[in-house]
């Protein structure tokens, strides 16, 4: 149990990160010798490990992919099902044009016709170099201090740079405020981003209705404001029938790739004229 | 004479069952055409758009020149689309101060090889929510500002809008009732 003060004075992730393991190691040999602790033992390192790797941190999980080389899969955070959110989030990626925030953090973007420079504000060793369209790259330092997988997507010189975030999921650093709030939980109502360790939302849905709590600038809080407005806007009339006749009405499926999967169904409403 | 007239009655009889069994046949024959013929056409409409993806992309860019190419003559149509948004969102925002900060978050996305842009359209609270909105942003709205819009806000949903409100927390019902939370306890 003095792994907790400790814990304390070390500071860094990974040195926590270590020790938590060594502290589960430790009670599974101790459950070997001594029995009847195992249970309590694994307990008390799962709990310490989640509070460490989940800390301040949402997750977006993505259920379908083009996903290249991704690394393994974070522990999944809970997430409601059928949200269209993620989807359009990660197939909408960043746009930059001089600067683009990044969990918070600042980097400058140069870009010509061909290629694209990524400079990170306070710490060069994290810069990116003669990236071309198509090119993809890692940075490390999220949230979660793993590295996550980009693509950059289009150069639109002079004007932007597109950015597509290539793993399944992505982190999103707590930018709840500290509001005591979440999702009522009644019919319609979820959570789109909770924290796990106060239980606080930064985002909600009540069907169409969709509350994202105040966010310092960063781009990721910009694509999720749009992934959310187009997510509750998929279902549209491109030309309205008016008519008491009778009409027939046949469908269909059109699909388009390769951002994102996004497969519409297409409803014609079809009558003579008389 | 009675013979004659029993005669009669019965070729009236056979030609009046004639004439109106031919009018029921003849209508149900003509609607069951009518519907497969529609069926038809739509069916090879579709299949036409399917084949070319920049059909599809032009019908998400709200042009129907395709549809009306390949379409005949005599068939009216309507077209909705589910699972795919359009080119063009029109989002409300009645908040002057913040037009320029909702510009700044809501740029074109080029995804799927086509351009996803939102359009911003200023409204009137007073006038109410415009139906051709598609969507509405709410930033840093006061609790008494979501009090006092709030019947508005929710015949706007009940519509079929759709409604982001960005803000940290305000303890105030219409606020919670809107967008269905709870407060929880620290």
């Amino acid at each position: 149990m003095n792994f907790v003060d400790n814990h304390v004075k070390l500071g860094k992730s990974v040195m926590k990160f270590s020790i938590y393991f060594l502290i589960f190691i430790f009670f599974i040999f101790y459950h070997l010798y001594f029995s009847g602790n195992l249970v309590k033992g694994i307990a008390f390192a799962g709990t310490l490990y989640l509070m460490n790797v989940s800390e301040r941190i949402g997750i977006l999980i993505f259920t379908a992919s083009s996903v290249v080389y991704a690394p393994p899969p974070p522990p999944p955070l809970p997430f409601p099902e059928k949200e269209d959110i993620p989807k359009y989030f990660l197939g909408f990626g960043f746009d930059a044009n001089n600067s683009w925030y990044l969990w918070e953090e600042e980097w400058r973007v140069d870009y010509s016709t061909n290629y694209v420079n990524i400079t990170n504000v306070n710490n060069p060793e994290k810069n990116k170099t003669f990236l071309y369209e198509g090119d993809n790259f890692s940075l490390l330092g999220g949230p979660d201090l793993k590295e996550y997988y980009f693509k950059v997507r289009e150069i639109w010189s002079p004007t932007r740079v597109d950015f597509q975030p290539l793993n399944k999921s992505f982190y999103i650093k707590d930018f709840s405020r500290d509001d005591p709030i979440k999702g009522n939980g009644t019919e319609g109502t979820v959570n789109i981003i909770v924290y796990e360790e106060d239980g606080h939302a930064a985002m909600t849905s009540n069907g169409s209705a969709i509350w994202i709590s105040d966010f310092q600038w960063s781009d990721e809080y910009r694509t999720l404001v749009k992934a959310a407005i187009a997510s509750r806007v998929d279902e549209w009339a491109a030309k309205r029938l008016f008519t008491t006749k009778e009409t027939t009405t046949v469908s269909s499926f059109v699909s388009l790739c390769c951002d994102m999967p996004e497969t519409a169904e297409l409803e014609l409403t079809l009558r003579y004229i008389v | 004479m009675k013979g004659f007239v029993y005669l009669l009655e019965i070729a009236i009889a056979a030609i009046l069952m004639v004439v109106v069994l031919s009018t029921f046949f003849a209508i149900r024959v003509k609607q069951n055409w009518e519907t497969s013929d529609l069926i038809a056409a739509g069916n090879n409409i579709l299949s036409y758009i399917s084949q070319n993806r920049s059909f599809f992309i032009n019908i998400l860019n709200e042009n129907l020149t395709d549809v009306e190419k390949v379409k005949p003559p005599n068939i009216d149509y309507g077209l909705n689309v589910k699972g795919s948004p359009k080119s063009n969102i029109i989002v409300g925002y009645n908040q002057t101060e913040y037009q320029s900060y909702i510009e700044d978050l809501l740029t074109p996305v080029y995804v799927n090889g086509r351009w996803v842009n939102f359009t911003l359209e200023e409204f009137n609270f007073e006038e109410g929510i415009p139906n051709h909105l598609d969507a509405v942003v709410f930033v840093y709205y006061t609790a008494a500002e979501y009090t006092k819009y709030e019947s508005k806000i929710q015949d706007y949903l009940n519509k079929g809008g759709a409604v982001v409100g960005i803000n940290t927390f305000i303890n105030d019902q219409a606020f919670l009732d809107i967008f269905g939370l709870q407060v929880v306890s620290i």
